[in-house]
C-alpha cells in the first residue's frame, strides 16, 4: 500500500560558478497519513532545500532537480505546473519556516499577514476571516489576540512569533506540514513549549507532519518515524524506538553521542587548589537607552575563576552573559564593579598597562565566518596579536606563526591562504591560534562549537582540552549547548536576566540542581531518556525586558515556587552546600 | 540644514574672483561709480555685517537684484520656475510610470528577454548624455521630419492670438484644466521633444533602481513564506514587494528629481525653453552673480523640501517606527 | 626585510583571488564588451597624437578653407568650423576626457574615504561633525552645486574638475560611512579591539579594506558620470575652453552650425555616450560579482 507522501530518488543539485554540488540524494521517505516523520540532520545536510523542493519553492538556477518523485496522496507533485502547484501550496502543503524574524514581512501588520493567507484558502470575506485569525492565535496559546493582530513582527518576542508562523501555517488547512527546524532560533525553555503545542495540535487535527531537526533526542520526542541525513543521503530510517535503541550507522550513533556525552569523572572531581586568576565583584554594566532608561544588561555579578578551570556560563537569551564576558574583556566599560585579574584591578590600571593586560586575554568568538578579516591572508590573522604584543623579526613571526598553526593542527601552507579557503571547524583553528599567539592566561570561548558540524565539534573540543594541559590555560566558556558545557566544564555559573543564580561545580549542578530556574532548563532539554514531549518541562511566560526587570527575585514572575517575599526583596547568594544560590528558597540556610 | 546652504552661498558669492560691484555699475563706469556701488550694495560693510544682511534678505525672500537686468532676482524668477518645473514634473511622472513597471517585470522574470531587453534600455538611457540627445531629435523630428517644433512653450500665433492661462504657470496644465483646448493641444506638441529628452535619464535610473531593489526583495524568505501559504502572485508583487520597497522608490524620486532639474538646465537653452535653465545659462555668461546664487539657493531649498517629504515618508514605514 | 620567497607566497593567494574575478568578469557577454571596450580607449588615450590623421588640428592648426566639410574618406567625421579634423580632435578628447574624470573620480575618492570610514568608525562628535558638513553638500541636487562652484571660479577644465571634486566627495563619504558602521560590527573588529589593535590600524586596515566592494562599484559607474558632468559643463560654457578638443566643448560649439553641418554635433557626443555606456556597464558587472550575495567573499 503505497503511503500518503512518498519521496522516491530524488536527486537536488546546487549549480555554482565553477562546480555543481550534490545537495539531495534521497533513496525513500513514506509518511502515513496523519503521522509524523523527524528527518535528522545538521545544518547544511539539505533540509530545507527538501522542503523548498517539496512545494517547488526551490530557486531554480542555481538549483536543479535531476531526478525523483514526490508524492502527495499518488499525485506526483514534481510534475505539476507552477498553476497546479499554487493551488497546492497552503491548501494541502504548508511550511513552518525556521526563522520567524524574516518569514514575516515587516512593514505589514501580523494580523493583516493572516488574514490574507486565511482569505485565500479558506475563501471567506474579510470579516470572517478576522475573526478566524484572532480564533488561530488563541489555539497557538497566545494571550490577547486582537492586541496582537496589530503588532508588527519586530514588535513581539521570539516564541511569540515562532506561534504566529505555527498559526499561519495551520490556517491554511493543509494536510501536510513540513516544519523545517521550528525551534531553532528559540531559546530551550521554549522550545519545548512550541514542540507541545504542534503535537498537540497534529494530534487534535490529525495532520501529517514532516519534522526536519537537527536534535535528534528533540525529534524522538515527538515523531513516530525517523530518518538521518548526512550530506543529503538518507544514512538510517526507521521507527524511531528502534532505531535509538539500535543505531547501525556510524554517524547516528555520533550524533546520538553528541547528546549524552561520556565524561572523565576522574578529572573532574580533581579538586583545583590553585589560586584565583579572575574575580569579578559587583559588577553592573547597564546601557543608557533614553534619559533615564537603562538596559540593565548585568546587575551585580560576583564571581570567582580558578587557574586551569573551565567555567561554563550558561544562559538563554538576554541573561547578560555576553555582556559579562565582554566587560571583562574590557571591550565594555563597568556602570559600576571591580574586576581582578591575577590580583590586578583591571579597570584601575592606566592605559600602557592595560594594553599590556589584554595579552593575558584573548578570546575565540562565535562565527567562524566573521570572526577572521576575510581580506586578510592567514599569518596576518594569527600573527595580529604578536604584532601589536611584540616586536619581532619577519623571520621569527613567519616561524612563530606556522608553529602555531602546527599546534591547532594545520598544515603550515595555510598561512598564506584566505580564510574563505577553509572550512567552518578549520576557521575556528585559525581563531584559536590567533588567541593563543601571545600565550594569554585565560581564554574566553564564545560558543566555539554553535557554527561548526558535528565531527569538527568533537575534534575542536578535543583539541581545547589538549591544549590547556599544554599551555596553562583557564577558560570560560560560553555556551547555550548544555551538553558541551556539562563535557568540558568543571564549574558552571548560571545567569538569568543579569543575575547569577547559580554557581558551582559542573557536575553537581547537573545532577542535582538547585536554582528553579536551574531545574527548569535541565529539564527542558530532551534527551533519550524523554519518552514524550510532553515530560519536558516548559517555564511559563517570556522573558521579561532588560530595561524594565521584575521587582524582587527578578526570576520570581515565572517561577513554580514563587513566595510572597521572591516579589519584593532580591535574594542574597548563599552558599549551600559548596553551591552558590541566589533563591529564597535557601534563605534560611545561611 | 537650511543654515548650511546660505552659509555656504554667501562664503562662495564673497570668494568670487571678478568683483561684483563693478559688474553692476556696468562696463563703463568710472572709478567713483563703482565705488557708489559698491557701497550701495553693502559690499563695504565688515563681512559679519554683510552676513546678516544676507541671512536676513533671503529669509524674506529678497534674492537681490540681478546684476544685468538690476531688478529683482526673486521676481525673475518667479517667471521662469514654472516652467522648468513643469518639465521636471511631467519627466518624473513619466519615468515612474514606465520605469516601475518595468523594473519590477524585469526583477520577477529575471534573465527573460524582457529583462536583458530592459537592462540594456535603462543603461543606455542613463549613459546618454541629455544635450547631445536633445540636438539629435530636434535635428531628426524638426529639421528632417518637421513633426515637432523647434522650441518654444507655445507657437508665436498662438501667443499672439489666444490670452495665454496662468495659473500655476504650467502651461500644459493650466490650458488642460481651463478647458483651453486649442493652446493645450498647442503646449503639448511643444513640449513633447524636452520631456522625451528629459525623462530617459530618469526612466532608466528608475528602472534599474527598482530592479536592484526588487530584486534583494524577491529573495527574501517572506516571500517565499507567502508563495509557500498559497497567495497569488499580484498579490505578492503588487502588494508585498512593492510596499516593501517603498524606501528605495523614495530615494529614486529624488535622486532622479534632483538629476533632471539639472538636465533641465542644460536642455532648456536647446530647446528656447523660458525656465530657470535659460535663466541660469544667462547668468552664468554674464557673470551675474546674484542670479547665480538666487537659482541656486531655490533649488536647493525645493530639493532639501523634497528630501524632508521623502524622510517623512519613509518613517512611515513601521520598523523605523521602533 | 622580506625576502622574495616570502613575497611570491603572499602574492599567490591574491592572484587567486584575482583569476576567479576575471573570470566571473568574462562570463557576462555586454561586461566583457565593456571592458574591452574600455581598454580600447585608454589605448587612444595614450596613443591618440600618433593614431590622429591630422595631430597638428588637435590644437594649433586652423584651415578655415576647409571649414564644416562633411565626413569623407580624408575627414572622417568632417571638419569643423576652423577646418579642423573632428575625427582627430574627438580622438585626442578620449585623453581629455579620461584623465579628467579619473583625476577627479580619485581625488573625490580620497577626501570622501577618509572622511567616511573616520566618521563612521569612531563614531560620536567626530561622526556628528563630518556628517553635518556632508549633509550640507548633500541638500544640493548633484550637479548644481558643480555649475554654481564653476561658475564662481570662472570658466576653465581644471576648474570644473575642482568644482566637481568639491560636489563629489560627500557622496562617497556618506557610502563609506555606512559602511564602516555596519562593518565595526562585525565580529573579526571587535576581535581586534580585543586584541588591542590600535585605533588607527582598526579603520585602515579592517575596516577600510571591507569597504572596497561598493567603492569600486561606485567609483566606476561616476567614471561615467564626470565624464557626462564635465562634458555638460563644457557644453555651458563653465569647462574647458576652446580651442581644447574637449567633447562638451565641441557639441557646444557645434550648435552655431547646427543647421549646415549636423554631423558636427553627432560624432563628439557619440564618443561620450560610448566611453559612459562602457563605464555604466563595467560598473554595473562589478556589480553582479562583487554583490556578497550571489558570491561568497
Amino acid at each position: 500500500m503505497d503511503k500518503y507522501f512518498e519521496i522516491k530518488d530524488l536527486k537536488v543539485n546546487y549549480k555554482t560558478f565553477d562546480e555543481t554540488k550534490k545537495i539531495l540524494d534521497i533513496d525513500y521517505i513514506g509518511i502515513e497519513k496523519g503521522k509524523s516523520y523527524g528527518l535528522v540532520g545538521e545544518s547544511s545536510s539539505g533540509k530545507t532545500v527538501l522542503a523548498l523542493t517539496i512545494l517547488q519553492l526551490l530557486a531554480i538556477p542555481p538549483g536543479e532537480i535531476t531526478s525523483g518523485s514526490i508524492f502527495l496522496d499518488g499525485e506526483n507533485l514534481l510534475e505539476k505546473s507552477e498553476r497546479e502547484m499554487r493551488k497546492i501550496r497552503g491548501k494541502k502543503i504548508s511550511m513552518i519556516f525556521q526563522d520567524p524574524m524574516s518569514t514575516l514581512n515587516p512593514v505589514f501588520s501580523v494580523g493583516y499577514q493572516m488574514i490574507k493567507i486565511i482569505i485565500k484558502n479558506q475563501n471567506v470575506n474579510k470579516k470572517e476571516a478576522h475573526k478566524r485569525a484572532v480564533e488561530m492565535i488563541n489555539i497557538v496559546k497566545l494571550p490577547d489576540a486582537e492586541e496582537i493582530m496589530r503588532k508588527y513582527p519586530h514588535e513581539l518576542s521570539g516564541g511569540q512569533r515562532q506561534r504566529i508562523i505555527i498559526g499561519m501555517a495551520l490556517s491554511c488547512g493543509a494536510e501536510l506540514i513540513i516544519a523545517d527546524e521550528p525551534t531553532r532560533n528559540l531559546d530551550v525553555t521554549i522550545q519545548a513549549g512550541i514542540l507541545k503545542l504542534i503535537k498537540g495540535l497534529q494530534e487534535k487535527l490529525n495532520v501529517t507532519v514532516l519534522y526536519l531537526a537537527n536534535n535528534l533526542a528533540l525529534v524522538s520526542a515527538i515523531c513516530d518515524n525517523i530518518g538521518i541525513i548526512n550530506g543529503g543521503k538518507i544514512v538510517e530510517k526507521g521507527k524511531t524506538k528502534e532505531v535509538l535503541k539500535n543505531p547501525q550507522d556510524e554517524y547516528t550513533k555520533l550524533l546520538m553521542k553528541s547528546i549524552t556525552p561520556e565524561r572523565d569523572v576522574e578529572k573532574k572531581s580533581k579538586i583545583n587548589l590553585e589560586e584565583n586568576i579572575l574575580e569579578v565583584k559587583g559588577l553592573k554594566k547597564y546601557f543608557p537607552v533614553k534619559k533615564g532608561l537603562f538596559v540593565k544588561a548585568v546587575e551585580g555579578v560576583d564571581l570567582e575563576i580558578k587557574k586551569g578551570d573551565i567555567l561554563g556560563v550558561v544562559g538563554e537569551s538576554g541573561c547578560g552573559k555576553s555582556t559579562l564576558v565582554n566587560t571583562i574583556l574590557l571591550l565594555h566599560k563597568p556602570t559600576e564593579g571591580k574586576v581582578l585579574f591575577d590580583n590586578k584591578d583591571i579597570f584601575a590600571m592606566k592605559k600602557k598597562d592595560l594594553r599590556k593586560a589584554r595579552k593575558d586575554v584573548q578570546i575565540v568568538f562565535q562565527d567562524p565566518f566573521w570572526s577572521l578579516n576575510p581580506r586578510w591572508l592567514v599569518k596576518d590573522i594569527i600573527g595580529e596579536p604578536l604584532k601589536v604584543h611584540e616586536k619581532l623579526s619577519v623571520d621569527d613571526y613567519i616561524d612563530k606563526i606556522q608553529d602555531l598553526l602546527k599546534t591547532v593542527g594545520l598544515p603550515k601552507e595555510a598561512a598564506f591562504k584566505y580564510p574563505h579557503e577553509f572550512s567552518g571547524g578549520q576557521r575556528q583553528r585559525i581563531a584559536i591560534a590567533r588567541a593563543l599567539s601571545v600565550k594569554p592566561k585565560l581564554v574566553v570561548l564564545d560558543e566555539p562549537t554553535s557554527a561548526i558540524d558535528l565531527l569538527s565539534q568533537s575534534q575542536l573540543l578535543d583539541l581545547l582540552n589538549e591544549l590547556k594541559d599544554k599551555m596553562k590555560l583557564t577558560y570560560i566558556m560560553i555556551s547555550h549547548d548544555l551538553g558541551i558545557v556539562h563535557y568540558m566544564s568543571d564549574k558552571i555559573l548560571v545567569m538569568y536576566l543579569g543575575k547569577v543564580v547559580e554557581f558551582g561545580k559542573s557536575g553537581e549542578v547537573f545532577n542535582n540542581p538547585k536554582h528553579p530556574y536551574t531545574r527548569a532548563l535541565l529539564n527542558a532539554i530532551p534527551d533519550f531518556h524523554t519518552n514524550s514531549i510532553y515530560d519536558l518541562a516548559t517555564i511559563r511566560g517570556e522573558v521579561p525586558s532588560a530595561i524594565n526587570p521584575p521587582l524582587g527575585c527578578r526570576f520570581h514572575p515565572r517561577c513554580e515556587n514563587c513566595m510572597e517575599i521572591c516579589k519584593t526583596v532580591d535574594p542574597e547568594t548563599v552558599n549551600v552546600d559548596n553551591r552558590l544560590v541566589a533563591c529564597h528558597l535557601y534563605s534560611n540556610q545561611k | 540644514m537650511l543654515f548650511g546652504i546660505i552659509l555656504i552661498t554667501f562664503i562662495t558669492s564673497r570668494v568670487i574672483p571678478s568683483d561684483p560691484a563693478a559688474k553692476w555699475a556696468g562696463p563703463r563706469a568710472t572709478p567713483e561709480q563703482i565705488e557708489l556701488a559698491r557701497s550701495e550694495l553693502g559690499f563695504d560693510d565688515p563681512y559679519p555685517v554683510q552676513f546678516v544682511n544676507y541671512v536676513v534678505r533671503i529669509v524674506h525672500g529678497d534674492l537681490g537684484k540681478s546684476l544685468r537686468t538690476h531688478s529683482s532676482v526673486a521676481d525673475e524668477l518667479k517667471i521662469f520656475v514654472p516652467a522648468t518645473v513643469e518639465l521636471v514634473l511631467l519627466a518624473t511622472v513619466i519615468a515612474f510610470i514606465i520605469g516601475i513597471p518595468l523594473g519590477l517585470y524585469s526583477a520577477r522574470y529575471k534573465n527573460s528577454l524582457i529583462d536583458h531587453f530592459s537592462r540594456f534600455f535603462a543603461i543606455g538611457a542613463v549613459s546618454l548624455p541629455g544635450f547631445w540627445v536633445a540636438l539629435g531629435l530636434q535635428l531628426i523630428f524638426y529639421c528632417h521630419l518637421g513633426w515637432f517644433p523647434v522650441g518654444g512653450r507655445v507657437s508665436v500665433i498662438t501667443s499672439l492670438m489666444y490670452e495665454l492661462p496662468n495659473i500655476t504657470g504650467m502651461l500644459v496644465f493650466d490650458s488642460f484644466i481651463t478647458g483651453n483646448w486649442y493652446i493645450f493641444k498647442d503646449a503639448a506638441w511643444h513640449i513633447v521633444l524636452p520631456v522625451v529628452v528629459l525623462s530617459l535619464y530618469p526612466i532608466g535610473l528608475v528602472t534599474r533602481m527598482t530592479r536592484s531593489a526588487l530584486l534583494e526583495i524577491l529573495n527574501e524568505d517572506y516571500i517565499t513564506a507567502a508563495r509557500s501559504y498559497g497567495l497569488s502572485e499580484r498579490l505578492i508583487l503588487g502588494v508585498y514587494a512593492l510596499r516593501n520597497s517603498l524606501g528605495p522608490t523614495i530615494t529614486a524620486i529624488t535622486l532622479s528629481t534632483g538629476y533632471t532639474l539639472v538636465s533641465t538646465f542644460l536642455v532648456e537653452s536647446i530647446f528656447g525653453w523660458p525656465g530657470m535653465g535659460n535663466y541660469l545659462a544667462t547668468a552664468i555668461i554674464a557673470l551675474d552673480y546674484p542670479a547665480i546664487m538666487g537659482v541656486t539657493i531655490f533649488s536647493a531649498v525645493s530639493y532639501l523640501f523634497l528630501n524632508l517629504i521623502a524622510d517623512i515618508i519613509v518613517s512611515l514605514d513601521p520598523r523605523v517606527r521602533l | 626585510m622580506i625576502n622574495s620567497l616570502m613575497l611570491k607566497k603572499v602574492i599567490e593567494p591574491k592572484i587567486r583571488e584575482l583569476r576567479v574575478s576575471m573570470f566571473l568578469l568574462n562570463k557576462n557577454m555586454l561586461t566583457k564588451a565593456a571592458y574591452i571596450a574600455i581598454i580600447i580607449l585608454i589605448v587612444i588615450a595614450i596613443f591618440s597624437p600618433l593614431i590622429a590623421p591630422y595631430p597638428g588640428d588637435i590644437y594649433i592648426d586652423n584651415h578655415p578653407k576647409n571649414s564644416l566639410l562633411s565626413p569623407s574618406v580624408e575627414h572622417f567625421f568632417g571638419t569643423d568650423e576652423l577646418g579642423r579634423d573632428i575625427f582627430s580632435r574627438v580622438l585626442y578628447g578620449t585623453r581629455i576626457s579620461l584623465i579628467a574624470s579619473l583625476s577627479t573620480v580619485l581625488i573625490a575618492l580620497l577626501i570622501g574615504v577618509t572622511l567616511g570610514a573616520i566618521a563612521g568608525s569612531m563614531g560620536g562628535w567626530i561622526d556628528e561633525v563630518i556628517m553635518r558638513i556632508t549633509d550640507i553638500f548633500l541638500s544640493f541636487p548633484p550637479l548644481l552645486l558643480a555649475i554654481t562652484i564653476a561658475s564662481l571660479l570662472g570658466p576653465s577644465l581644471n576648474n570644473a574638475k575642482a568644482a566637481l571634486i568639491i560636489a563629489w566627495w560627500p557622496w562617497y563619504a556618506r557610502l563609506l560611512r555606512s559602511q564602516a558602521i555596519s562593518i565595526k560590527e562585525r565580529q573579526f573588529v571587535k576581535a581586534a579591539e580585543a586584541i588591542g589593535t590600535s585605533q588607527l590600524k582598526i579603520i585602515s586596515r579592517h575596516i577600510i579594506p571591507n569597504c572596497i566592494s561598493p567603492i569600486i562599484i561606485q567609483a566606476s559607474m561616476d567614471m561615467g558620470a564626470v565624464i557626462i558632468s564635465l562634458a555638460g559643463l563644457g557644453f555651458l560654457g563653465l569647462g574647458a575652453q576652446p580651442p581644447i578638443a574637449e567633447w562638451g566643448l565641441m557639441v557646444a560649439t557645434s550648435r552655431n552650425y547646427f543647421m549646415n553641418a549636423p554631423w558636427y554635433s553627432l560624432f563628439p557626443g557619440f564618443a561620450i555616450f560610448l566611453t559612459v555606456l562602457s563605464f555604466n556597464l563595467v560598473g554595473d558587472g562589478l556589480r553582479e560579482i562583487l554583490d556578497p550575495k550571489t558570491r561568497k567573499i
